[in-house]
């Protein structure tokens, strides 16, 4: 029997959810890649938190460490994961089964395919709560019903199957299901990236929605920073398996620290601004599996210089609430020709 | 338009036949399509960057994979890089105007242009019956002028490939009339059939001719004497109807305009770069093959040296430098953003003039999109190369384009200028599109217009305006149904006392739909449900009038038609009611 998870107080100041130098490596034939190599960030209650970065940078991985959802290869080898006073990246399996979709649920990557194609929705719907909340059959679709309406679905359409929605539809079943055993944290891993910009702005605004009404707090794991920049409270920007800035949004956006934030802000094109092509870094991403020592940032970086190479930047505070991991905050560079 | 036109697209159309089962097809006489492109009108100018965008499913893709014929267009005309002179004359031929022929404008210099030709089942018939017949003649014949005739294997050697040669020129001149290709494959085919109906008309002539039993041929002592002879028509049957044929299909072929061989010169000038680098690239060629293959496949390059020549010139253009590094590797050497360019080196090694660019940028990551853009538009420097740009992307579309192009079911309804498009829009749907686009600094929440539902299913598409079910301004004349407006109210008086009124209510024409047994209060029930909720179920307000009939009461519709895409503004092409 897996041990029962006691209900959790709500309390004032303590953050819902706080990881700690979390590392998640991979075991590959070419060797160890650390996708999630050290990285530390809160979650407050009804906070919402965007996890931004381009492919590869390990925010996915580190989404599902939380929920320790790794496949095989995957393991959590250093850090902690404190919600509400439980270590996820520590306790029992059993213990771990109470806490996910009870406490914290995700929404996953790729509505088309993460839905099972020969099962009604309702029933998948159904299927956690019927786990989880340990009502009989008949409960768990009255839910189903409810579900469907707060996200915009017919109650009638749990009888039909997946291929009968659209891509839209499908997410909104995604999310409904994420909500299935109310939640107090929804992950909600590239939520729109798949869909029409018209259907984006409806998920969006759902999402919002729900997180208003429902109190959610929520982590939103997105390439595209303009999507965040509309949605969410706070962000982290990853690069490379570590988290290089951290702040409210618009701490992050508008008073940058950290040169890659300031690049990737700039490499996305803006309809108001002005009609030129955006900027680019130069350079490829680096491999996780040997990445670069000191910054890992320093090979594409326009401001790097000998103390990038030889020392690895901490995650330090540059304002309140606002911290960034680059020397240039907290050194001077020597004059240009120095390099 | 200040640039002089290189592609013109006029009521460009691609359906796509739904697939039937064979009772379906016995049903129903009529096809139905997927009508994934219908009607497009669009001018780019040379030198120019034309996107075009719009949601997934708009037809944005198969437009540009239409003009290149990569699907079949099924209508409507492409030209590329036809004087503006003709082009004159084409819009006034279709005005009924001047004196030129559409037809012959048409079929001169439209990419879309086709014959209608097809292989029907009399054509095979009207074959076999005529090579029955000559089979039977040509053995039968000398057997009953003289039954000694088929002992002299010389005189019947002669008549045997002189009976082969009339086989092979029949075969070249119905096998030449389907719309096929010269390739070597079609012409062996030809010379095939040739030589399977020499035989089998000879056979049967033989047998008919009392010479031989049926199945007993081999042991006849004719076959014996005829070996020689059979085996001349043979050879004979077979060359002729190859070279015949194949001479006959070029000929046809020259005399009709763009098909077949003038296509092929023109696809060298007409390049693509697909979405996904990804998936557009072989696994198992090397750089060297992916791009020294358009140049191998036209037959433009002499020799090894001068196709690797031209294989680093097009990587090096494409920013693949050194190319030498590059020629060996295999694509997943490489990373998303050099895979994009081996793709832009293929599509630049044959020396292009347009490239058709359907979302390159899409599945790269955002710091390196950039790069892959500006390369684009160097090679537009260099090269003044034009683009359709296909992206769905506004923000993307709002830095790159000259001009934009939005879709929307598989027709613009609006086009113009980048800056007067995004900054003015004026149909209900680009206004739509351009207000959802997100903008990269939380502090400026725009005022979004979010449409309800999603794009309807193109093989269905709405009559009218095809936008109205979806437009937040739609008004009487946008194309409202008796059947949409009677869901409306069935929606409306859900969970009301008036639930029972509208159950079961169907129209009864597509403009005209009438309640049965009207209670006294209906009419004032409506009029009152159109007074509170026009502005959110804008079907309502199609209701022109409401009147007794037969005890019931008939509700009828305004009249509708289809927008037109038409300028508003200088260089401005909206199709929308509202500026009517």
């Amino acid at each position: 029997m897996p041990e029962l998870v006691r209900p959790i107080a709500r309390s004032g100041n303590v953050p819902l959810l706080t990881v700690r130098g979390l590392k998640t490596h991979f075991q590959t034939h070419e060797g160890t890649v650390r996708a999630v190599d050290g990285v530390d960030f809160t979650l407050g209650e009804g906070e919402s938190l965007g996890l931004a970065g381009e492919s590869g940078c390990g925010k996915t991985t580190a989404a599902l460490s939380i929920m320790r959802l790794l496949p095989s290869n995957g393991k959590i080898v250093d850090g902690t994961i404190d919600y509400v006073g439980y270590d996820l990246a520590k306790v029992s399996e059993g213990q771990l089964r109470g806490i996910r979709w009870k406490h914290i649920s995700i929404i996953f990557q790729g509505a088309m395919n993460a839905l099972n194609p020969v099962k009604r929705i309702g029933d998948q719907i159904a299927e956690p709560i019927v786990i989880h909340d340990k009502v009989d059959k008949e409960a768990a679709m009255k839910r189903v019903g409810e579900l469907l309406e707060l996200v915009g679905i017919h109650r009638e359409r749990a009888q039909e199957y997946p291929h009968e929605f659209s891509g839209g539809m499908r997410q909104r079943v995604m999310i409904a299901m994420a909500l299935a055993c109310n939640p107090k944290i929804v992950i909600a891993d590239e939520p729109v990236t798949a869909l029409d910009v018209m259907i984006q702005a409806q998920i969006l605004e759902l999402l919002e929605r729900l997180k208003r009404e429902l109190d959610l707090s929520m982590i939103l794991i997105s390439h595209d920073l303009s999507v965040m920049a509309e949605t969410c409270d706070s962000m982290a920007i990853m690069y490379a398996g570590k988290i290089v800035e951290r702040g409210s949004v618009r701490d992050v956006y508008k008073n940058a620290k950290h040169p890659y934030t300031k690049d990737l802000i700039g490499a996305f094109p803006d309809i108001e601004g002005p009609q030129t092509l955006p900027a680019y870094i130069p350079g490829l991403l680096p491999s996780l599996i040997n990445p670069p020592v000191g910054c890992r940032f320093h090979p594409r970086c326009k401001y790097a210089w000998q103390l990038c190479v030889d020392q690895e930047p901490g995650l330090d505070p540059v304002g309140e609430g606002h911290f960034a991991a680059c020397h240039l905050n907290t050194t001077t560079p020597p004059p240009k020709e120095a390099m | 338009m200040a640039r002089e036109p290189y592609l013109v697209l006029r009521d460009f159309r691609v359906w796509f036949e739904k697939r039937r089962g064979f009772l379906e097809a016995l049903r129903k006489a009529t096809p139905e399509y997927v009508r994934a492109v219908d009607g497009v009108d669009l001018d780019v100018g040379r030198g120019e960057i034309f996107c075009l965008v719009g949601e997934s499913g708009c037809g944005k893709t198969t437009t540009g994979k239409g003009i290149l014929k990569l699907v079949p267009p099924t209508g409507g005309d492409v030209f590329v890089g036809v004087p503006k002179n003709i082009l004159d004359e084409y819009e006034a031929a279709k005005a009924g105007r001047g004196h030129a022929d559409l037809e012959t404008i048409r079929r001169q210099h439209s990419l879309s242009w086709k014959e209608q030709r097809p292989w029907t089942v009399p054509h095979f018939l009207l074959l076999g019956i005529v090579l029955a017949v000559a089979g039977l003649l040509a053995t039968a014949l000398p057997a009953f002028v003289s039954a000694s005739a088929f002992h002299l294997p010389f005189t019947n050697g002669w008549s045997y490939i002189g009976y082969g040669l009339v086989v092979a020129l029949l075969v070249a001149y119905f096998g030449s009339i389907p719309p096929t290709r010269p390739t070597p494959r079609i012409t062996v085919v030809l010379g095939g059939l040739a030589v399977l109906l020499f035989d089998a008309s000879t056979y049967l002539g033989l047998v008919f001719s009392g010479y031989v039993d049926a199945g007993g041929l081999y042991q006849s002592q004719v076959w014996g004497d005829q070996t020689v002879a059979t085996l001349g028509g043979n050879l004979v049957a077979f060359i002729v109807a190859v070279v015949v044929g194949r001479v006959l299909i070029w000929n046809r072929l020259r005399g009709e305009g763009l098909e077949g061989i003038k296509i092929q010169g023109l696809r060298q000038k007409l390049q693509i770069i697909f979405q996904d680098p990804y998936e557009s690239l072989n696994p198992k060629q090397s750089v060297y093959d992916i791009v020294a293959e358009p140049l191998i496949v036209n037959g433009l390059s002499r020799n090894r040296a001068e196709t690797e020549a031209r294989v680093e010139q097009a990587l090096a253009d494409a920013g693949l430098r050194p190319p030498r590094d590059f020629l060996f590797r295999f694509p997943h050497e490489l990373s998303g953003g050099q895979r994009q360019r081996v793709s832009i080196a293929g599509a630049l090694v044959l020396d292009p003039e347009f490239l058709v660019a359907d979302e390159p940028v899409s599945m790269l990551d955002v710091s390196i999109r950039t790069e892959i853009l500006e390369l684009l538009l160097e090679l537009r420097e260099k090269k003044g190369l034009t683009y359709l740009f296909i992206t769905h992307d506004l923000s993307l579309a709002w830095v790159l384009a000259d001009r934009i192009g939005v879709m929307y079911l598989g027709k613009i309804v609006e086009e113009g200028p980048t800056r007067e498009l995004i900054k003015n829009p004026r149909h209900p749907y680009t206004k739509a599109l351009v207000s959802v686009v997100p903008v990269p600094d939380p502090d400026r929440r725009r005022q979004r217009i979010i449409l309800k539902g999603e794009r309807p299913d193109p093989s269905d598409i709405p009559p009218g305006c095809r936008f109205h079910p979806r437009c937040p301004v739609a008004f009487e004349r946008c194309g409202w149904t008796a059947e949409e407006v009677v869901d409306e109210l069935k929606d409306l008086s859900a969970g009301t006392p008036d639930e029972g009124l509208f159950a079961g209510l169907q129209s009864d024409t597509p403009l005209t739909f009438t309640l049965p047994a009207a209670s006294p209060d209906a009419e004032a029930m409506i009029r009152r449900v159109i007074e509170a909720k026009a502005e959110q179920f804008r079907g309502l307000k199609a209701i022109q009038s409401i009147e007794r009939a037969n005890g019931g009461l008939r509700v009828s519709l305004h009249e509708f038609t289809e927008p037109e895409l038409k300028g508003i503004a200088p260089d401005v092409k909206v199709s929308c009611h509202l500026f009517a």
